[in-house]
């Protein structure tokens, strides 16, 4: 297998009459979920685009949004999942940032972007998937209804792909230290040595039914999707709507027998402290599976204390960058330490560590860096950040995740902390250099720092100590004024997850004796 | 201030909760509606609908049963004050609008 969409293909024709996706109350075969592959196929491929185009899909999770990534790999297109709740402004920005030709969206953006008045100027159509009235858009951009649409073809394998290996399969999104958001390219090898690897050590088997928590714009998805595919199993697509709510979720583990859970540690934690997951609430849950942040060891011992000795709980680590480079199987004996360890390599990659000078290791301390297939080729139009993420040695290709970890006696590995001001909020990675940034961008402040108070992702908040400009404040008069255009503005450029709780002011921010902002200090200052 | 149910009508619910929204959302609109969609637009996310739904039982100092705590309740500010108020009413419990105060 060298292309991603040959995934899908295999149960097409394995199991053509088994239940592929599940979406709010609507069910499809995997027969069905091929005619539907190949009528969105047969509408890309009549638009005449260029192989390696960008499709963006701005939509909520439906069933039509899965076959319209399945039909874009189908005709060698890229396809590009964002999440429709960020600001109109950070959508336009990826879209241009990834030139993108067509845009997918669903009835809630279609009304939404009409009110637009500019689009970025690579937009070439607008394909809107649940509108019953035509899409309309003050634009060039030619506008079509799928409703409307009258395919040639339902055939699936009318359209055979080209494009494979490392030829790119989708662009994922993630925060930016510099201000912009970063494209990470994945191709379709990389891709594939993360499932194939999944599929080895989870041995998924066909009966299985995986629960979809995580947004599709979100790396957890690609195993949810690609491994159910590919074990010909059935995938229940949980709506952005119902996924905030944890009894629901839990009731929906139990009624519909899942068997493979793949979600955050606050999910997990939201599910038990506010669904009641526990034992009698999931007989037929085979594993699961965390990674995206840390599963603070207190609750992490919660959870064992009821999972049965046939229940699995991995912790998968690695960033978007080269989706999970290692995993830990958490047995009910293990020895914590401050925190679960983040394992071994998986088959498909090399994890070592990088110290100062340097000089790659695989005892002591260091940066985590990461080297295999499952490695990106890179961030899209970044190449100065390229330069500084990416680098060649002993005859490979290196990643620098920024994660300090070691390696104990055993040769497993443990985190130790952060490189620079990444966070991890619920599963979203957050430069606060990006919040910095956009701040700065307002003129309203002299100094600004971003500081995450807290000690996990449900209880922290991001906090925003400002030095505000003089001449702003005689201007409007007020700090309360300022701080409110501060925060107009950073609605306008930052999804929710990224916007900060709290906006104090500071007469000036402390410095370390290196003569840097000292977070630790506002920290300890509290809120 | 504690009202009655006999007393509250259904405008008191509705100012309570955009207050309520309004402070623990992260993200909340300068024009924020009673039709504004809460959950499509970001404006409430799972920790804030775990905090106003915490709020919401202080104030009225009783749990709110998990089958109200769903999707359709949270879809609109209307549709929250619908389902408040009728709870509310339904148990003959007050309602302690001024909780947010206490809360820095």
């Amino acid at each position: 297998m060298d292309n991603l969409g040959q995934v899908l293909e295999r149960s097409i024709n394995l199991y053509p009459d088994d239940v592929a996706l599940i979406c709010s109350g609507e069910q499809v075969t995997y027969a069905q979920l091929g005619e539907r592959v190949a009528q969105f196929a047969s509408y890309f491929s009549g638009l005449g685009l260029n192989k390696g185009d960008s499709v963006a899909i701005a939509s909520f999770k439906s069933i039509d949004v899965v076959s319209v990534m399945q039909a874009a790999l189908r005709v060698d297109l890229v396809y590009v999942s964002l999440d429709p709740r960020f600001p109109p402004e950070r959508l336009k920005e990826l879209i241009r940032d990834a030139a993108v030709s067509v845009v997918v969206l669903d009835e809630f953006l279609s009304q939404e972007w009409s009110k637009l008045e500019f689009l970025p100027d690579c937009i070439q159509y607008a394909l809107t998937l649940h509108d019953e009235k035509k899409l309309e858009i003050k634009s060039d951009v030619k506008c079509h209804n799928f409703k409307e649409i009258n395919s040639d073809s339902n055939d699936y394998k009318r359209f055979v792909p080209q494009r494979k290996g490392e030829d790119l399969a989708y662009l994922l999104y993630t925060s930016g230290s510099t201000g912009k958001p970063k494209g990470v390219r994945i191709t379709h090898d990389n891709a594939l040595a993360f499932v194939e690897w999944a599929a080895s050590e989870f041995e998924f088997s066909q009966d299985e039914h995986f629960l979809n928590h995580a947004q599709l714009s979100f790396d957890l998805s690609v195993l949810d999707l690609y491994n159910a595919f590919l074990a010909g199993a059935r995938v229940t697509l949980l709506p952005e709507d119902d996924a905030m709510f944890f009894s629901y979720v839990v009731n929906l583990i139990r009624d519909d027998q899942i068997t493979n859970l793949y979600m955050v540690p606050s999910g997990i934690i939201g599910l038990m402290d506010k669904g009641a997951l526990m034992k009698e609430a999931m007989p037929k849950l085979k594993r699961i599976l965390f990674a995206g942040e840390k599963f603070p060891v207190t609750r992490l011992k919660a959870l064992l204390d009821w999972v049965e000795p046939n229940q699995e709980v991995y912790n998968l680590y690695g960033p978007i960058e080269t989706n999970v480079c290692t995993f830990s199987k958490i047995k009910t004996d293990i020895v914590f330490r401050s925190e679960c360890p983040i394992g071994e390599a998986i088959s498909n990659a090399q994890v070592a560590l990088r110290q100062d000078n340097g000089i790659i290791s695989y005892d002591g301390e260091g940066e985590i860096v990461v080297s295999g297939r499952c490695v990106s080729p890179g961030y899209l139009n970044s190449p100065i950040l390229n330069k500084s993420k990416f680098f060649l040695q002993d005859n490979h290709r290196w990643y620098c995740t920024g994660d300090y970890g070691y390696f104990d006696k055993n040769k497993v590995l443990w985190l130790k902390g952060r490189k620079d001001n990444l966070i991890k909020i619920r599963g979203y990675r957050i430069e606060l250099d990006e919040i910095e940034s956009h701040v700065q961008d307002t003129e309203l402040v002299d100094d600004v720092v971003a500081v995450f108070h807290g000690s996990n992702s449900e209880s922290g908040a991001i906090v925003l100590w400002c030095v505000f400009n003089q001449q702003a404040l005689d201007s409007y008069g007020s700090i309360d004024i300022v701080v409110n255009l501060i925060r107009q503005k950073l609605k306008s450029v930052l999804p929710h997850f990224m916007l900060p709780k709290l906006i104090k002011s500071v007469k000036e921010l402390p410095k370390t004796n290196r003569g840097k902002v000292d977070r630790l200090k506002l920290k300890e200052r509290g809120i | 201030m504690k009202l009655r149910e006999s007393v509250i009508d259904k405008s008191i619910v509705q100012n309570f909760l955009v207050d309520a929204v309004r402070k623990f959302s992260p993200y909340c609109p300068g024009d924020l509606s009673m039709a504004t969609p809460l959950i499509r637009t970001g404006i409430v996310d799972s920790l804030t609908i775990m905090e106003v739904t915490k709020y919401i039982e202080s104030c009225i100092n009783t749990s709110l049963p998990v089958a109200k705590i769903n999707r359709e309740s949270f879809r609109t500010l209307e549709a929250l004050s619908d389902m408040l108020f009728d709870f509310i009413k339904e148990h003959n419990l007050d309602l302690d609008i001024d909780g947010l105060k206490g809360m820095g």
